[in-house]
This record gives C-alpha cells, sequence and structure tokens, in this order.
C-alpha cells in the first residue's frame, strides 16, 4: 500500500483520483472521486472499478489504457464518459499512472480524473480570451479563417468575408465545407484526418493554388496557406487565403514559361504565382474583359477535365464487368467441360470393356466438341483486355495541340500540387494518327497521376518521332517514391490500383503501342511508343 | 497401396479425378476444403496428395504451405491442380513450395504419365 502520508494528500486534492490493483480491485478513492461519481470510499473500496463505473462499450478503451501504462507509456487528457452513481453518463478527462508502494513496487494503476465540463476555461478568462480573439480578427488586413479540428468555422477577419461575400455570422458555426468546392471535399476530408491521426498536413505551412467557393456559388481561384495549433487540448487550423486575380496569373503563366530559357528557378513551396511579386493594377475594362474570358476558359477546362475523368470511369467499368463476367464464365464452364473430355478419354482408354464402332465414333465426337469449346474459352481468356467494347475513332492529330490541350486540363490540379509542366516536343513532329478522345486520355492520366503524386517539383513530357513510331515520356519527380515500395519499376503499371495506369495501358495497346516503365535519375519515366500511321484495325 | 488425397471443390474435377485414380489403381479420397483437408491428413496417412488452388477459404497455396511446414507431413509430395495456365505458372507454384504442377482441364495421358511416379 502507498505511504500513509501520501494517501491523506491525495484524499484532498480536487482531482478525483481512483486507484485499482491489476485485478481491477479499487484499494484508494479519495473524497473528489466520492463528490465526482457520488459512491462514497466504503461503497467501492474492494468492488471491481469496471463493473461499478464503467459502461460496457469503454471497457475494452479502459482496459487498452492500462496496458498502454504498463508499458511504459504516458496516458494523459483522454476524453471518456463513464458513468455516476445514479446512472448518468458524466464527461471526464482521464490521466492513468502507474500506482506504486513505498518500496517503488508496481501494485497497480491509479486514475486522475478531471470533470471535462469543468477544465473548459470558465467565466471572465473565457469571455475575455474571446473578446481578444474577435478584435484581433476583426482589425486584421489578412483574410483570415479559423475552423476546430472537426472543420467548423470559429472565426473570421473582415478581409475574408469580403473575399468569400459571406457576412460573419454567416459563417460562424458552418462547417468549411462550404467555401470549398466539392471536387475538393473528398480531398480536404482525407487531408483533415491524416492531419488529426499523424499531426502532419501535406500542406501546413506551404502556400497552395486552390479553389474557393464564394455565397453565391461562383468559385474564384486562391491561394491557401494553412497552420495548424493546439491550445489546451484542443487542435485548431487557421487558414490564411488570399484571392489570386486572374490578370496576375496570365503574367505569371509567362513566368512559368520564361524561367526555362533564364534557367532561374522559382523558389520550392512557394507559389509561383503569388501577389507580391506582381503588385496588384486597378482592373481595367481589358482585364476585367480578361478575367472574365480566363473564368470562363478555366470553367471550360475543368469541364473536361471532369469529362475525361468520368470517360475512365467508363472504361474501368466496362473493364471490370467484362473481365469478372468472363472469369465466371470461363470458371463455369471449364470445370464441367474438362468432365465431360477426361471422361471421353477415360471410355476410349477401353479399361472397362470394349467398345462398339457406333459408340466409339458418338464418344469421340462429344470428345472435340468439347475440346472445341475449351479453345473458345481459352480465346475469351486471351481476349480479357476489356478493350474490345470500346472503339477508336481515328484521326490526324496535331502532337503539339493535343499536350497544350492536357496542359490545360492540369493547369488546375498542378497549381493545387505547386507542380511545374513542362514539355519538349521534337521540331519535326507534328501529326500522329490517333484517336484523339483517348491519347488525351492517356497523356491525362499520366501527367495526372504524376501531378497526384507530387508536391512541388515538376512533371515533364518528352514527344518525338523515331523512324514509323512516335515516343512520348512522362517523367514525374514525385513519383520516385512510388517504385520504393514495389521493388520492380517494371512492373508499375500493371499495379491493379493504379486505374491511371491501367487504362492507358489498355489504350496505348489498342494503338497497337507498348508502354513501359524505368528508372531515370531517381525518378520514374514512363514511355510509350506508339505507330504514327496506325492502320484501321476491326476491333 | 498408393493413397493419394484429392482436394478440390469443384464436383466434376473431383468425380473425374477421383475416376482416373482408381483406374490406375491407386486409393483416393477426396475432400473440398483446406480445412477438411488437413483433418483428413492428421488421420490418414497418404502418399501423395492433388491440391486445387482456387478453393474456398483457404487456398491451396496456403494449405500446401501448412502442411509442407509440418514436421510430420512435409515428406508428403503435393501437386497443384490448377486451372491457372499462363506462361511461368509452373515456375511460381515450384516456387510456392509444390513438386509438381498440372493444368486443368486435365490430359488423361500426361496425367496418369506423371503420377506413375508416385506409386508405391
Amino acid at each position: 500500500m502507498p505511504g500513509l502520508t501520501n494517501m491523506d494528500i491525495l484524499s484532498l486534492v480536487s482531482d478525483a483520483i481512483i486507484s485499482i490493483t491489476d485485478e481491477d480491485i479499487i484499494f484508494f478513492w479519495n473524497r473528489s472521486a466520492q463528490n465526482l461519481f457520488g459512491w462514497k470510499e466504503n461503497e467501492v473500496i474492494g468492488k471491481k472499478l469496471s463493473a461499478l463505473a464503467v459502461p460496457p462499450e469503454r471497457l475494452a478503451e479502459k482496459a487498452k489504457l492500462e496496458d498502454e501504462v504498463k508499458s511504459g507509456k504516458i496516458i494523459t487528457g483522454i476524453e471518456t464518459a463513464w458513468l455516476t452513481k445514479n446512472g448518468n453518463p458524466a464527461n471526464l478527462i482521464l490521466s492513468l499512472i502507474l500506482a506504486r508502494d513505498k518500496d517503488q513496487n508496481i501494485i497497480g494503476s491509479s486514475y486522475i480524473i478531471n470533470n471535462n465540463n469543468e477544465t473548459k476555461p470558465a467565466g471572465e478568462a473565457l469571455i475575455e480570451s474571446e473578446m481578444r480573439l474577435h478584435a484581433m480578427m476583426q482589425s486584421s488586413t489578412d483574410a483570415f479563417i479559423i475552423a476546430d479540428k472537426d472543420g467548423t468555422i470559429i472565426s473570421t477577419t473582415g478581409v475574408a468575408q469580403n473575399i468569400l461575400q459571406y457576412t460573419e455570422q454567416d459563417l460562424k458555426g458552418k462547417p468549411l465545407s462550404v467555401i470549398i468546392p466539392k471536387r475538393y471535399k473528398a480531398s480536404h476530408e482525407i487531408g483533415v484526418q491524416r492531419m488529426i491521426a499523424t499531426g502532419k498536413a501535406n500542406i501546413i505551412g506551404k502556400k497552395v493554388g486552390l479553389f474557393g467557393v464564394r455565397k453565391d456559388g461562383s468559385e474564384f481561384p486562391l491561394e491557401l496557406s494553412l497552420n495548424v495549433w493546439n491550445s489546451g487540448k484542443k487542435i485548431f487550423f487557421s487558414a490564411m487565403i488570399g484571392e489570386i486575380k486572374i490578370a496576375t496569373i496570365k503574367r505569371n503563366t509567362s513566368f512559368l514559361s520564361n524561367f526555362k530559357k533564364t534557367g532561374e528557378k522559382p523558389r520550392k513551396n512557394s507559389l509561383i504565382f503569388s501577389e507580391d511579386t506582381y503588385p496588384d493594377e486597378p482592373e481595367t475594362v481589358a482585364s476585367r474583359l480578361s478575367r472574365i474570358t480566363m473564368d470562363s476558359s478555366f470553367i471550360k477546362y475543368r469541364r473536361k477535365a471532369e469529362e475525361l475523368q468520368s470517360e475512365n470511369t467508363r472504361i474501368a467499368l466496362a473493364y471490370k464487368a467484362e473481365s469478372e463476367f468472363l472469369a465466371t464464365i470461363s470458371r463455369e464452364f471449364r470445370d464441367p467441360l474438362g468432365s465431360i473430355i477426361g471422361f471421353c478419354e477415360l471410355l476410349k482408354r477401353k479399361t472397362h470393356g470394349d467398345l462398339e464402332k457406333k459408340q466409339e465414333q458418338y464418344i469421340d465426337t462429344i470428345h472435340k466438341s468439347g475440346k472445341s469449346l475449351i479453345t473458345l474459352i481459352d480465346k475469351f481468356e486471351l481476349k480479357r483486355t476489356g478493350a474490345e467494347k470500346i472503339h477508336l475513332v481515328m484521326g490526324k492529330i496535331f502532337v503539339i495541340e493535343i499536350i497544350n490541350e492536357t496542359f490545360n486540363l492540369l493547369k488546375e490540379k498542378a497549381l493545387e500540387h505547386n507542380v511545374e509542366l513542362t514539355k519538349d516536343i521534337a521540331t519535326s513532329f507534328n501529326l500522329i494518327n490517333a484517336d484523339k478522345k483517348f491519347l488525351n486520355l492517356i497523356f491525362f492520366n499520366l501527367m495526372g497521376n504524376a501531378i497526384d503524386f507530387s508536391s512541388g517539383g515538376s512533371v515533364h513530357i518528352t514527344a518525338k518521332e523515331e523512324n514509323t513510331m512516335a515516343r512520348f515520356s512522362v517523367r514525374g519527380s514525385g513519383w520516385g517514391d512510388i517504385p520504393k515500395k514495389i521493388d520492380d519499376y517494371s512492373v508499375v503499371l500493371d499495379k491493379e490500383n493504379i486505374p491511371e495506369f491501367v487504362i492507358s495501358k489498355k489504350l496505348v495497346q489498342m494503338h497497337g503501342g507498348k508502354i513501359f516503365s524505368e528508372r531515370k535519375d531517381g525518378d520514374l519515366l514512363i514511355t510509350f511508343i506508339m505507330p504514327i500511321e496506325v492502320k484501321k484495325r476491326g476491333i | 497401396m498408393t493413397k493419394v488425397l484429392v482436394v478440390e471443390d469443384s464436383p466434376f474435377n473431383m468425380e473425374l479425378v477421383l475416376e482416373v485414380l482408381d483406374d490406375m489403381g491407386f486409393i483416393a479420397a477426396g475432400v473440398t476444403n483446406g480445412a477438411d483437408a488437413i483433418k483428413n491428413t492428421e488421420n490418414e496417412v497418404y502418399d501423395l496428395i492433388l491440391m486445387d488452388i482456387e478453393l474456398p477459404g483457404m487456398d491451396g497455396v496456403v494449405i500446401q504451405k501448412i502442411l509442407k511446414n509440418n514436421i510430420k507431413y512435409k515428406n508428403i509430395p503435393i501437386i497443384a491442380l490448377t486451372a491457372y495456365a499462363m506462361k511461368g505458372d509452373k515456375e511460381r507454384f515450384i516456387a510456392e513450395g509444390f513438386d509438381d504442377y498440372i493444368s486443368k482441364p486435365i490430359n488423361m495421358d500426361d496425367f496418369t504419365h506423371r503420377l506413375e511416379k508416385y506409386r508405391k
């Protein structure tokens, strides 16, 4: 048992303290525990804590905490709910330490418990801190949004309200998702979850280019820098947003294409077209016009990108359905057919007696028919590429045009990931005969995937002729991480879980081409070659 | 007498394989899943096991590994009997620990010829 003096002190502290043996038997219960839970000391000593105050759904959690403290972990600030004497749940914050006797032998564990409702900053202190925050937010010249860990907006600055065209009351208590375009919601949620789980976030501390949604539903490009901070036990996000003026983007796009020539590299982790590089000018009629045109072209490309994405889904589904159908058919047919053929062969051996000539002839026919059906199934198996349902519409395509088109489609995604898109197209290489939509989809898939894997860095595409073949390569600096996980660079393209690769491979094959992956100075390089002049194939 | 255990979930194949083994003068028993295969191996001494790969529950590769990891059964030859007929499959199954590989549908002459060497 712990030394008496200590126990006397413990009995007086304002935290509830409960000590239990390894068998969960309560051997210490202080006055605050009595106040918190309602049971007196003499009612609980010798009883099991789990049977008394812990609801059934929390038993596993309790056992886990006790295991963890025994393994040397520090357990503190665990939010949970236990039951009081009158059967009501009480929201608690638990800390757990090992209970030792005066010779420092471990004799069990001690819970130090606070009532969760009482530990929140209360009274004047809270009001004062809220007022200070409010005053600070309203006088700020930056566009700030503060949200809690569940993504509920707590406070916004006037500038943020102006950008988003909401009032303060409109935004307070709303989920962050109201100001995020629908298509980002999934990745936003994943990011927040990862952030809470691991304490790490991909975009924390960086500037990223994104889109925001105004009150009227219209979208606008913005740059976002996100920070996370803890206040007591709570996690908060603060986002500083800045509207990107379209005119600024235009200018900086030319900056983007220029720095290749000059060799000037953009700063890492900084948005290439930030406003401080190019101070904004008053909007003229011309720039307003160009803004409207840019706005609509943004939307046009986004729609096109979404269309291509749904084309991916269509191909994947067609492939999956067909391949599942064929797999089932082939399995269901193979076994009985194998049996028919096998028994014919057994009969033909005449181990169980001779056969009449006619009988032998019939069995031969059954055998042959079975065999021909098996051959047919084998053919289906080979054709399980799923590509048969997709028809190519061949035509002459300008290589530069289709690559530029892909760049436009991916511009928004590249902004989001702070990735630089570059190209190197051989001047002599003008035309290719291919299906425009699908060739576009191949580039879109490969480059889009390369961007997805990147945060900063670049995605580079090259195109050239080699005799009668066209050779296209996509190199992504962020891709370097994939093969590390799967050892072999050459099998990257066959990873079923990267549909962009699987679909691109099929589309390249349908064009009579080949696709392969290789290592290049630590990066992954995906190359596909296809005939420049493709004969129309009857598939 | 050579005792053979056939692990196969397709009744069509099971019937055929048991019939052929019977014709060859082997004593053959059949089970349709991994759990029964292991239970049977505990109760009976087999000279050879023919193992389908696609089985409900544990697949043939797993069952094979369980048996080969047991000192009591590790000397029983196990032949993969499978509908997989891809190039390189044979090497793959041998690498997994199988003693041989026969693809389905079985070719009668090849099948009997290959099993002959396991006759006791």
